[in-house]
């Protein structure tokens, strides 16, 4: 069953300087199925954050425009206090899909123009953003909940690590007695393997190593039961062997509580390790999108930016027969000037000879390889 | 593809924790054991004069008694009355005490209450709120305080709400910085993701835990300031009036004698004064040094 359905998600800045609009994302799309593992692939500045946090809706950068339909699934419980606040002075459309899915960005597209050229604001955003909090309220931690970059940041600094995650388990389950509570905490304490869990529960953030931080926030993150779990760059500033660790220990817990996780990373490896499907972005558009073994495994067929980010990282068995890691020249086209063609196209080798006009003039749409296999590519063109 | 193992090199955490008694350096105790020892004798002070339970009236007029030197009988001697200057000290601790009190909650709480309003609302609030700051900021503090008893010759504790109401800009603008600094941290934005209400983020995450510090600091040295400012209105014959014994109107009165050779009626009160106050505000000092460190280890 489809717990997630990301459709048309567009972000863009308003720079006041230039008085234009920054591309962030545009077009960005997935579907996610109860209990897989999606892995968001990219380079810096691709848009990978930006998702994860329009999907929350803790973008807070404004003036700005943000729209497309966000379809979720979230528990029984939350349902009724969800749809009210969403429903509130919508008389025509629903916001259903079909099935159980919720549109949570349901009435944005009245506050937010679509037209590309120009692209305007509408006043009534305040209004669409009060209702959209109300929404959000129970959809925040108790349904979605989100591992940031910095572990040790996203920590309160004046309060011990144990007391920070015992009120976060006192908060999703109500009526649970301090007993309860305690044992609940200690129980998602060795579920994230910590050691020493009892010196470890007194301390600050502080004092702490960013691996056992680390583990703290996603215990914090599990604490309520959420149906999607957002890690972005779960592993950043890490050693090699935690970083394993830790990707290891989020499939274990996920597979463990049944929960749909989004992993965002800029390594390719690190997804590749536990992901079922794997989506490429690509200076704020997903450029292919695909099950695991199919990009992974087979290693044809894919866009060309994957496969330079598959050989900017070679494998055990590549180094072995005398691959060497390379770097792809160039860097990601500047979001202020909005390409027209294939944003990739500057630093694709393929991209030569009749078929390179057509890269520069239209952006190329989606060609399915396979099934559920799809890349952004006119190499693909049948 | 293999994965890699190492044995996670065993920590022990006892290692990354200070104690507060070892973050603090010599000087810090110094100053906040002074400040406690001055805390506790205001206390005292206090606590005999309200229930009157003293070994020499202050107020009993000895005329055979006049000008003795410090003795044991009398620690500070007597004054041109034959009254004893240690009670009246003692005494004159109630001048202050509630008054004091009174203007370090006003200027606490509504500076609080207006810096946090200001950061979070930026847009709407802020630009009033510390228009009005400003104003009362640009007034000198004791002019506005001379002008106000002259006119309306008000209560001692009409006259410290707005020595705390001319304290606020300065609290004001301190949490506001604070409050925004923290609200661009991760933390904030990580409890917001857990679906916190914004006035739990504001109240319990930013207010309670992390400015609580600030707080106690400005309420220390606040103290302080209003006992400065009682007994300058008092020795310049506008606060309490004789006999109601104050720190202010001993220094005034003692004046007349100084050049007499009756030193000590003068000097022994404003000595205290200065202990008071040095302690007060090296308390404030010590603990200012002791909390922001905190964050930085």
């Amino acid at each position: 069953m489809d717990i997630v359905d990301l459709r048309n998600l567009k972000v863009y800045f308003y720079d006041q300087k230039d008085k234009r609009f920054i591309r962030a994302v545009e077009d960005v799309g997935f579907t996610m199925k109860e209990g897989s593992i999606l892995g968001m692939v990219g380079e810096s500045g691709c848009g990978k954050s930006v998702t994860a946090l329009s999907m929350m809706g803790l973008l807070v950068s404004e003036p700005g425009l943000i729209g497309g339909e966000f379809f979720f699934h979230p528990k029984r419980d939350d349902r009724k206090n969800i749809i009210g606040p969403l429903l509130r002075g919508c008389t025509r459309a629903t916001p259903y899909r079909q099935g159980q899915l919720l549109n949570l960005f349901f009435g944005l597209d009245r506050f937010v123009s679509f037209r590309e050229n120009p692209l305007t604001i509408i006043k009534d955003s305040e209004k669409w953003l009060r209702r959209y909090n109300r929404v959000m309220e129970h959809v925040r931690g108790k349904n979605i909940s989100m591992i940031f970059q910095s572990p040790i940041q996203s920590l309160h600094p004046f309060l011990p690590v144990g007391i920070q995650l015992e009120k976060t388990v006192k908060r999703f389950n109500c009526g649970t007695d301090e007993a309860g509570v305690r044992e609940k905490a200690a129980n998602l304490m060795r579920s994230v393997q910590l050691r020493e869990p009892e010196t470890v529960f007194s301390q600050y953030p502080g004092s702490l190593s960013l691996g056992m931080a680390q583990r703290i926030v996603i215990a914090i993150a599990l604490a309520s039961n959420p149906r999607l779990v957002i890690a972005d760059e779960p592993t950043s500033g890490l050693d090699t062997a935690n970083k394993y660790r830790i990707i290891e220990l989020l499939e274990s817990v996920a597979a463990g509580k049944d929960t749909t996780l989004l992993l965002i990373s800029h390594n390719i490896r690190i997804v590749e390790m536990i992901a079922s499907h794997i989506m490429v972005m690509y200076a704020g558009i997903v450029v292919e999108r695909g099950p695991r073994n199919e990009i992974i495994g087979r290693r044809k067929n894919v866009h060309p930016y994957t496969e330079a980010l598959l050989s900017s990282l070679p494998d055990d068995t590549e180094i072995r027969k005398g691959k060497r890691p390379r770097v792809i020249s160039g860097a990601v086209p500047d979001n202020k000037l909005i390409v027209q063609g294939c944003p990739f196209l500057d630093r694709c080798p393929y991209a030569r000879g009749r078929i390179r006009r057509k890269c520069r003039s239209v952006r190329p749409p989606f060609f399915a390889v396979s099934e559920n296999h799809e890349v952004r590519c006119y190499l693909f063109e049948k | 593809m293999k994965r890699f193992y190492f044995e996670e090199e065993k920590l022990n955490a006892d290692e990354f924790y200070v104690p507060i008694y070892r973050r603090a350096g010599a000087r810090d105790v110094i100053s906040i054991g002074f400040g406690l020892f001055v805390v506790s004798y205001l206390f005292v002070f206090f606590v005999i004069s309200i229930t009157n339970s003293f070994i020499k009236d202050p107020m009993q007029v000895h005329m055979g008694q006049m000008f003795l030197r410090p003795s044991l009988e009398h620690i500070f001697g007597t004054d041109f009355l034959g009254r004893d200057i240690f009670s009246r000290v003692v005494k004159g601790t109630e001048a202050f005490f509630l008054p004091g009190l009174l203007s370090i909650t006003v200027s606490t709480c509504l500076g609080l209450l207006l810096g946090v309003l200001s950061a979070f609302f930026p847009k709407v609030l802020s630009g009033i709120i510390f228009y009005v700051l400003n104003i009362i900021d640009s007034i000198p503090r004791f002019i506005l305080i001379l002008i106000i008893v002259v006119l309306f010759n008000p209560s001692i504790y009409i006259v410290m709400v707005f020595v705390g109401i001319t304290s606020i800009p300065k609290i004001a603008s301190y949490i506001r910085a604070r409050v925004e600094v923290l609200n661009r941290q991760r933390f904030i934005e990580a409890g917001k993701a857990l679906g916190l209400p914004q006035f739990v983020i504001i109240f319990k995450h930013v207010v309670w835990l992390s400015t609580k510090s600030i707080l106690i600091i400005h309420a220390t040295l606040g103290m302080g300031e209003t006992i400065l400012i009682e007994t300058s209105l008092s020795y310049l014959g506008i606060g309490v009036q004789e006999p109601v014994p104050s720190w202010g109107n001993m220094v005034a009165m003692g004046r007349d004698f100084f050049f007499q050779g009756e030193m000590w009626l003068a000097t022994l009160p404003a000595v205290v004064i200065l202990t008071t106050i040095m302690g007060l505000y090296l308390l404030g000092d010590g603990l200012n040094s002791i909390y922001n460190e905190k964050v930085s280890r």
